[in-house]
């Protein structure tokens, strides 16, 4: 990898700032968890504690309307008393479970049996609350109050006449013996009735069972004696009278019946029995769940303890953690600046160090800087300058060599060329008569082909002439033909008339003898010249046939010969163009000649130039001479220049092994020239 | 019919024994002869009229200054196939006898004719007889010279006795009255 400057720089301030960043980092991750620490610290363990002395505050509520309800005389009383506490209980209820879900194990522990103790509580609670809901003695005393103390007055009205009645029949004296007797009974009996309703009172009064049964048994034992009297009364006492006796009757019974209600209710006795509960069980339970609930907050108390504790803890290992990071984010940071610059200073100096060295002409010293960043570039970039500027040098030096040396060249080739001129002259003399002795050949060439051209037309016409001969023969032939297939029709047609002739004399018998003899013989010549017609007709379809192929030939001919004679004529036009060519030829070696003596002006006047540009290679090198190759070499161009001179005297011209090679290999080859690797610690140049 | 023939045969003897001058002619390469008297003339081939529902051997009709003249295909009558009329085909204008002993003019179609020419009575010999099968009444006899033979025809029976053939052919005996009347009547001069 190219570990640049750039890098370097990028890579040690990243890494800083990449620890600071951390550092910020952790810095904002232990506040946010010590945030979470106090948060934890607010809203569970206070709100715990708070919780817990609600709940306590709940109960305590609880517990005094339960006492109002005790307390209570009216139901509608006790309704808006029992609707408070089961607001209070929800709402303890909710509380308890938002506890719950805020307490630790140990706290979870506690709220069990608080719940536990709870619920007994509620059990007893219920209880009393239903106790209480009789309110039986106060109801009692209302009863014996109201409804008992009238029909009380009611039996005693009716009492009051009754010994009234009782009483004036005493006045009458109807009956002497027991008149006493009636008059005690009614009082008697007034008596009893007084007490019964004092007992009553005493009833309600009562503050115990066991009171509340004696007087209830007393009250027993009264009514029955008032009962016995009342009914002795009525066997005493006459009719009017027995039916005062029967109202008084009916008006005890309805105070009985309404003392009995009241009795009944007393010897309920339930609002004393839930205090009794209230106070006994209710107390002990409620004492119970506060308790607990004091754990409760105990618990939260210290578990809010450890929680601060953990929180300072967090803070004291952060801190120092980022009082840790810092430093060695300084010390990293401090110990990369210092390592770069120190780097890019050295390596500076040494660049500046090459650069004044190369101003002076020194090219011996390389750079040596390994490390790949710019620094290295630049050490490359002056290394290559340096091998640069070296080979150039020596090219120069070279070249200059070369140039002296081709100088030297030029100026002996110059005097063979004015040598190789004066020799061209006498040659272009030569050429100059050959060329004329060439002219006058072609020009009889060309008569000759003017010759030919006429004689080969003159053919062509004879050969087009004989061809249209040999057609008219053809003609003439077939003509014949036709002439004697007319003879031979002749000859048939006499045949035929010869053969009737014989037919004509053979029926004429002897007469015709003489004639059939004719007959016979012109048959015959018929005969003859038939055959001989059709021989000349055989014989005349041949000759046709043969006249008709020398026409073709002959007409094959003609063409032939024309063309002979045009490519004559192209002859003949070709020679005139030679002709015209060795003319030309013959000018242009008159100006060859002109040509050949200014050649020989100019090559003495190249010699001189020769010289000249000897002289400025001489220059050069001497120029070039400033730049030292290696340790003291700098003066080896001149040791250079005379074997170069010397060698430029042998005539060989390689200018192409020169071009190719900055180095001629005249003489000894291998020891010229420049090893131009620079790599090799200059033993090239020693080697010269 | 046997006695006719008789007559024939007696004829033949009567006219071997006084001709001595026959024209010959060729058809295919066998030459034929016939008594020069019973010939009129030699004519070439001029236009011959055809004439509707004739028997196939009748070639048609010519004429001959002035004269209805049939012509009979003498190839196609001796069965030795037909071949293209050339310059040297003739007709040979002939005189026939029938049985009634009148004279009928017919042309007979020949691919040349030679000469008139002698034969010696020596020179002849009679033809073969090969039984029913073979008629041979119209060869009046065989000459021979330069070792070819010359088959001598005799012309009135070489009608008879095809007409007699045809006769004898129960089926045919129609087309056989009716050819005789086209052939030998001088109803075909008026057509």
């Amino acid at each position: 990898m190219r570990l640049t400057i750039k890098l370097k720089l990028l890579l040690a301030f990243g890494f800083v700032i990449f620890l600071s960043a951390y550092a910020a980092y952790m810095g904002v991750e232990s506040l946010s968890g010590m945030k979470g620490s106090v948060n934890q610290l607010v809203d569970v363990s206070s709100t715990k504690v708070k919780l817990a002395a609600r709940i306590s505050q709940n109960i305590l509520e609880i517990n005094r309307a339960e006492k109002n309800i005790i307390l209570s005389k009216t139901t509608a009383d006790m309704d808006q008393f029992a609707a408070y506490i089961e607001s209070e209980e929800a709402i303890l209820k909710s509380r308890l479970s938002q506890l719950r879900g805020l307490v630790s194990e140990s706290g979870k522990a506690k709220i069990e049996q608080f719940d536990e103790a709870w619920a007994k509580y509620s059990a007893v609670s219920m209880e009393v609350r239903s106790l209480s809901r009789l309110n039986s003695n106060i109801e009692a005393a209302d009863l014996s109050s109201g409804d008992s103390r009238h029909a009380f007055e009611l039996a005693q009205q009716d009492l009051a006449q009754l010994m009234l009645r009782i009483g004036g029949e005493d006045d009458a004296s109807t009956l002497l013996i027991d008149s006493q007797r009636p008059t005690q009974l009614a009082s008697e009996i007034r008596l009893k009735l007084v007490e019964i309703f004092s007992a009553e009172k005493s009833l309600i009064i009562a503050n115990t069972q066991g009171e509340m049964n004696k007087i209830s048994n007393e009250i027993e034992v009264v009514m029955s004696g008032l009962q016995n009297h009342l009914v002795e009364l009525n066997t005493l006492v006459d009719n009017e009278t027995k039916t005062l006796v029967k109202r008084f009757q009916d008006s005890y019974d309805s105070f009985v019946t309404t003392h009995l209600e009241v009795e009944k209710l007393t010897l309920d006795n339930g609002n004393k029995r839930a205090i009794e509960l209230s106070a006994s069980e209710g107390r002990k339970q409620v004492d119970i769940a506060q308790a607990l609930m004091a754990d409760v907050v105990v618990l939260a108390d210290s578990e809010m303890d450890d929680d601060k504790n953990i929180t300072s803890e967090a803070y004291d290992s952060s801190r120092n953690f980022l009082i840790l990071l810092t430093v060695f984010a300084g010390i990293i940071g401090m110990g990369t600046a210092f390592w770069i610059a120190t780097s890019i200073s050295k390596a500076l100096g040494k660049a500046s160090d090459m650069a004044e060295a190369i101003a002076g002409g020194d090219l011996t010293e390389t750079m040596d800087y390994t490390n790949k960043d710019e620094i290295g570039e630049l050490a490359a970039s002056l290394n290559k300058m340096v091998i640069k500027l070296r080979e150039v040098v020596s090219d120069i030096t070279a070249a200059s060599e070369n140039v002296a040396s081709g100088a030297e060249q030029l100026s002996s080739n110059a005097e063979e060329m004015s040598q190789g001129a004066n020799e061209q002259a006498a040659s272009t003399e030569e050429g100059s008569s050959s060329m004329d002795q060439m002219a006058a050949k072609i020009n009889e060439n060309a008569e000759n082909a003017r010759e030919t051209e006429k004689i080969a037309t003159a053919s062509a016409v004879n050969a087009q002439d004989s061809g249209d001969a040999v057609n008219e023969a053809v003609v003439a032939m077939q003509s014949i033909a036709k002439k004697i297939g007319i003879i031979q029709e002749i000859a048939r047609q006499t045949d035929l008339l010869a053969l009737n002739a014989a037919i004509e004399a053979a029926r004429a018998g002897e007469y015709g003898r003489g004639f059939a003899v004719v007959a016979s013989k012109v048959l015959k010549l018929a005969e003859r010249s038939q055959t001989a017609a059709t021989e000349i007709i055989d014989l005349s379809s041949g000759s046709v046939e043969l006249a008709e192929r020398a026409g073709k030939m002959l007409s094959g001919l003609v063409p032939d010969i024309k063309r002979t004679a045009e490519l004559v004529q192209k002859i003949n036009t070709a020679s005139d163009e030679q002709a015209t060519g060795a003319d030309e030829i013959n000018r242009a070696i008159q100006q060859l000649d002109q040509v050949t003596q200014q050649n020989s002006s100019a090559a003495e006047e190249m010699s001189a130039t020769s010289e000249q540009l000897n002289a400025q290679a001489d220059q050069l090198q001497q120029t070039v001479s400033f730049f030292r190759l290696s340790q003291g070499s700098s003066n080896l161009n001149s040791n250079r220049l005379k074997p170069v001179a010397k060698v430029n005297r042998v005539p060989t011209p390689p200018a192409v092994d020169r071009s190719a090679t900055p180095n001629p290999p005249v003489g000894n080859a291998t020891s010229r020239g420049f090893d131009l690797k620079m790599s090799d610690e200059g033993d090239g140049f020693e080697r010269y | 019919m046997e006695e006719k023939n008789k007559a024939a045969d007696g004829a033949h003897e009567r006219i071997i024994a006084d001709v001595e001058q026959y024209l010959t002619f060729r058809l295919n390469q066998e030459v034929f002869a016939v008594e020069v008297f019973r010939v009129r003339e030699v004519l070439e081939v001029a236009n011959i009229t055809k004439v509707p529902n004739a028997p196939s051997y009748m070639q048609g009709m010519i004429n001959v200054r002035g004269s209805v003249v049939p012509v009979m295909d003498t190839r196609h009558k001796f069965g030795m196939g037909e071949v293209e009329a050339t310059l040297d085909t003739r007709i040979i204008i002939l005189e026939v006898k029938d049985l009634d002993g009148e004279m009928i003019v017919m042309g007979a179609l020949v691919d040349r004719v030679h000469e008139v020419t002698e034969l010696n009575a020596d020179d002849v010999e009679f033809a073969p007889r090969l039984g029913t099968s073979w008629n041979t009444d119209f060869i009046a006899g065989i000459a021979k010279r330069n070792g070819q033979f010359i088959v001598i025809l005799d012309i009135d029976y070489v009608f008879t006795s095809t007409e007699l053939m045809a006769l004898s052919d129960v089926h045919d005996s129609n087309e056989a009255r009716h050819l005789q009347g086209v052939s030998f009547s001088e109803e075909p001069a008026t057509n």
